[in-house]
């Protein structure tokens, strides 16, 4: 992992994003079938057709050396990248094509795109680096195959996760800006990490964690720096909030109580365990004595005295 | 009528410290416990000089402040509303995937905080 500062991390594991194309594929299933006729090439006109028959899956890790070396690429691609580089992969694509009114076989097989997700501008850009198919519906090297269905397979796995992002969270009642600073795909786990803002923009974290905690389905990491300000922000709720009274009386001769109000916290600090915080207490003190008369009937009894205090 | 008499409220220490600790974590919420206060003692001062009994009066009950205090907010279990659920969007063609983190568990990771849990795809 590369070093940057993050206040918030969104690691999600393989079954679960698979799961979610599978929930994707069974709730959407249009989107995982359409054709394309690209204005006509030297004259004729080309038409791939495509319908993945089943739920296609991502595996959170580069293509090995031999499936690479057997990709089909962009024209600008050459070497495979060293991070971000995912698999998206269809275990049956079926393929239709044309070239002019001529239909060609149709074909069925496993696909594999290889992409990267690379940061830009807050964003994630995904970069399309090769596809490999089981079965071509006509030669590698021709048309239908160069400038029509990889291309439109390099799209298609390209748009898959263009849109990736954490949302803008609620986090303990504030809502948290997020800006994407870091994406990281390990073996098990496809991982954002943000920047956030409450308000004002939060201290980014310190330190980082030596390995994402890879062994949780899904996790959220916060850096002390987002606690502190959600922290403070929450407690202000409190603000006004009675802490406790007390009253004691000598019958016939004087009645006194007290109570005590949360003002404010100051300094919260979070914990080396973060688990853990600690802040300064404001307190507002009130306190009254009333001196009864000498009657006992209870009449004319007045308030003497009324303190406060301010730290 | 006496005219009223004030008094100067002080404690030790002067900016008392409370501690926390998060103890768990729902769908909707973090349970806080509130660990500890470091409030020792509690002085009323009369503005003004009181007799023996009435300063024996006020005395008790600034002697017994301090307790009082700490054991009503050692006693405080707040839950912080979490709002939305964590999670992320994973678009696929015009839809949205939302996986969302369920069964959330609490712990540090390094100097982090951790929720962790599983995933609920919708």
């Amino acid at each position: 992992m590369s070093d940057s500062n993050f206040d918030l991390a969104v690691g999600v594991g393989a079954d679960a994003i698979n799961s979610g194309l599978q929930t994707a594929y069974q709730q959407h299933r249009d989107a995982f079938r359409g054709s394309v006729t690209p204005d006509p090439i030297k004259g004729t006109t080309y038409t791939f057709a495509w319908d993945f028959l089943d739920a296609p899956s991502l595996t959170l890790a580069p293509p090995d050396a031999d499936l690479w070396a057997k990709m089909i690429k962009p024209d600008d691609i050459t070497d495979l990248p060293d991070s971000g580089v995912l698999q998206f992969v269809a275990q049956r694509l079926q393929a239709d094509c044309k070239v002019g009114e001529t239909p060609l076989p149709q074909v069925t097989g496993k696909v594999t795109v290889a992409l990267q997700l690379k940061l830009d501008g807050g964003g994630i850009t995904v970069v399309p680096l090769g596809a490999w198919l089981e079965n071509l519906p006509d030669g590698p090297s021709s048309i239908i195959v160069k400038n029509v269905v990889v291309p439109t397979l390099l799209t298609q796995g390209a748009d898959l996760l263009k849109g990736l992002k954490i949302p803008a969270q609620d986090l303990f009642g504030q809502t948290v800006t997020l800006g994407l600073v870091r994406v990281d795909v390990i073996p098990t786990h496809l991982v954002l990490a943000s920047t956030a803002t409450v308000g004002q923009p939060a201290a980014p974290a310190a330190a980082e964690p030596v390995d994402w905690p890879t062994d949780k389905p899904v996790f959220t990491l916060i850096s002390k720096g987002l606690l502190t300000t959600l922290l403070t922000a929450t407690i202000k709720q409190y603000e006004g909030t009675q802490l406790a009274k007390d009253d004691k009386t000598i019958q016939f001769v004087a009645s006194a109580r007290w109570d005590a109000t949360f003002r404010r916290a100051t300094n919260l600090t979070v914990g080396a365990d973060p688990t853990t915080a600690s802040a300064g207490v404001d307190v507002d003190w009130h306190a009254e004595l009333d001196l009864v008369p000498i009657s006992p009937d209870g009449s004319g009894g007045c308030a003497l005295s009324k303190a406060g205090h301010e730290s | 009528m006496s005219a009223p008499i004030e008094f100067d409220v002080k404690y030790v220490p002067e900016s008392p410290v409370v501690t926390v600790q998060a103890t768990g974590i729902t769908d909707t919420a973090l349970s806080v416990k509130v660990t500890d206060l470091d409030l020792q003692q509690v002085i009323f001062h009369p503005k003004t000089p009181l007799s023996d009994v009435l300063s024996g009066l006020v005395n008790d009950l600034a002697g017994r402040a301090p307790s009082i205090v700490k054991n009503k907010v050692t006693a405080l279990t707040p839950d912080i509303p979490i709002g939305k659920p964590i999670g992320c969007d994973i678009p696929i063609g015009g839809a949205t995937v939302h996986v969302k983190l369920t069964s959330p568990e609490l712990a540090a990771h390094g100097d982090m905080l951790m929720i962790s849990g599983n995933a609920d795809v919708s």
